[in-house]
């Protein structure tokens, strides 16, 4: 009766497998953050980037796969320009970024840069933004972010007004 | 089979009132018949994959829009208007308090009243005074954050929690009433705060994703069921997935003496022999299920 963890049943990815891959991805999520500039310390996300990968990977098991060809991609980027560009490729084309239920053409990506700008970029964008990336400039109370349990006498997880009316 | 209790449904009311059935007499028989299956709730890769997908795990367990869902004739709209369900309820275990958002608003005292007041409608047949303790009864079960000084509707008892802060978005709105000279409240929800009672149920933590709350903060039956099959010692509590009950078996014109449910697994009747039916499957299927029977 006790439900069990979400898993895709053709999911069953080797745990060294998924150390190598996390440990690649990893240099990937860290470029977000200095491209962006973002001020925080990423390694405070390193265990929660590892779940979130291995929950992706449980979800559907062809996220490996997505995952190193969009590491190709960027490796393939930096070799035609240099690092900077290929963020610029990866990170600020705001016309990919576009949850995949409001593209113009349904829910399938044209292309495969694109299938993998919507599945692998965005949501590594996502989730460094959900990890509480923003928290410098203010921004607490962002969808997904884990602010804290909100308890009485203490200050809210979230956003409220400086003087309540 | 033969129980002491059947149980149509597994939503809130279900859910309820097994457990006060149950804290009567822990041993008590009781089969809950869900004609839906499970949805994992606090699964935290279900949750990821809706905060990066929009997807609700449970959006497959909707209504679709008539006539869609059933055979073409059943469920024909009769009145002027078309009553869409669609997104509305969840047939899944657990019910509606699956995606609902939690709010847990009081009839006002003058609702009891309504053809009285209006010449339409009905009266009920007691009034709110009487139902006030039971409210108090179902706010501290639900878990409801809410502001104890409201004085829209009379309160023996405050919220077991307090309500939530407003956001900076509720200040936009809050400001405008203020110069308007509206009064506002705060809409009570069954999102769990903290407190010093104890409780195996996670606080709210505002992560924004209520419909599909990783934490099991709001209220979902499901997970309220769970607990007492996990954490109690209940051994006639059964619960039966994917058993669509058909009709309810009577011994004489005014006594149910069980129920007929199809094994959606197997596809064959099932009956269940019982002292007591409870139907708790919502507006429609109660309804439903009391005209077939």
């Amino acid at each position: 009766m006790y439900q069990p963890k979400a898993r895709h049943p053709l999911s069953s990815y080797p745990t060294d497998e998924l150390a190598k891959l996390c440990d690649e991805l990893w240099s990937l999520f860290m470029a977000i953050g200095t491209f962006w500039k973002l001020g925080d310390d990423p390694e405070q996300y390193r265990s929660v980037f590892e779940t979130f990968i291995d929950n992706r990977i449980a979800q559907n098991p062809l996220y490996p796969e997505f995952y190193r060809r969009t590491l190709r991609l960027f490796s393939t980027l930096q070799e035609e320009h240099n690092f900077d560009d290929a963020c610029e490729v990866l990170f600020v084309q705001k016309d990919h970024h576009v949850p995949a239920q409001l593209t113009p053409t349904g829910t399938t990506p044209l292309t495969e840069n694109d299938f993998l700008q919507m599945y692998v970029i965005n949501e590594l964008i996502q989730f460094r933004v959900a990890c509480g990336s923003f928290r410098e400039f203010g921004a607490i109370n962002y969808c997904g972010f884990f602010g804290g349990a909100n308890i009485e006498s203490e200050p809210v997880p979230y956003r409220t007004p400086t003087v309540c009316p | 089979m033969n129980v002491e209790t059947v149980i149509v449904g597994s939503g809130v009311a279900a859910t309820a009132i097994a457990k006060t059935l149950l804290e009567a007499d822990p041993k008590a028989t009781i089969t809950i018949l869900e004609a839906g299956t499970r949805v994992l709730t606090k699964d935290y890769g279900l949750w990821l994959q809706y905060l990066m997908s929009g997807h609700l795990p449970y959006q497959d367990r909707w209504d679709l829009p008539y006539p869609k869902r059933d055979a073409p004739g059943e469920n024909e709209i009769e009145g002027y208007n078309d009553f869409s369900l669609a997104g509305s309820r969840v047939f899944t275990y657990g019910g509606s308090t699956l995606h609902w958002g939690g709010w847990t608003l009081r009839l006002k005292p003058e609702d009891f009243h309504l053809f009285g007041n209006t010449g339409q409608g009905a009266n009920w047949p007691f009034g709110y005074d009487e139902l006030e303790p039971y409210y108090c009864a179902a706010e501290d079960y639900l878990a409801v954050s809410g502001p104890s000084n409201d004085t829209t509707v009379p309160r023996s008892k405050g919220y077991p929690f307090p309500a939530f802060p407003l956001t900076l978005q509720d200040e936009l709105l809050a400001n405008a009433f203020h110069s308007l000279e509206i009064s506002y409240g705060q809409m009570p929800i069954a999102r769990r705060g903290v407190s010093e009672t104890p409780s195996r149920h996670a606080p709210c933590q505002t992560t924004g994703t209520c419909k599909y709350c990783p934490f099991g903060a709001r209220y979902v039956a499901g997970n309220y069921m769970d607990d007492m099959r996990a954490w109690n010692n209940y051994p006639g509590l059964e619960i039966v997935l994917g058993g669509a009950a058909e009709t309810i078996n009577l011994s004489s014109k005014s006594r149910a003496s069980g129920v007929t449910y199809l094994d959606l697994a197997s596809n064959t009747f099932k009956t269940i022999n019982a002292e007591r039916v409870i139907i708790a499957a919502g507006t429609v299927e109660s309804a439903k299920l009391l005209l077939r029977s």
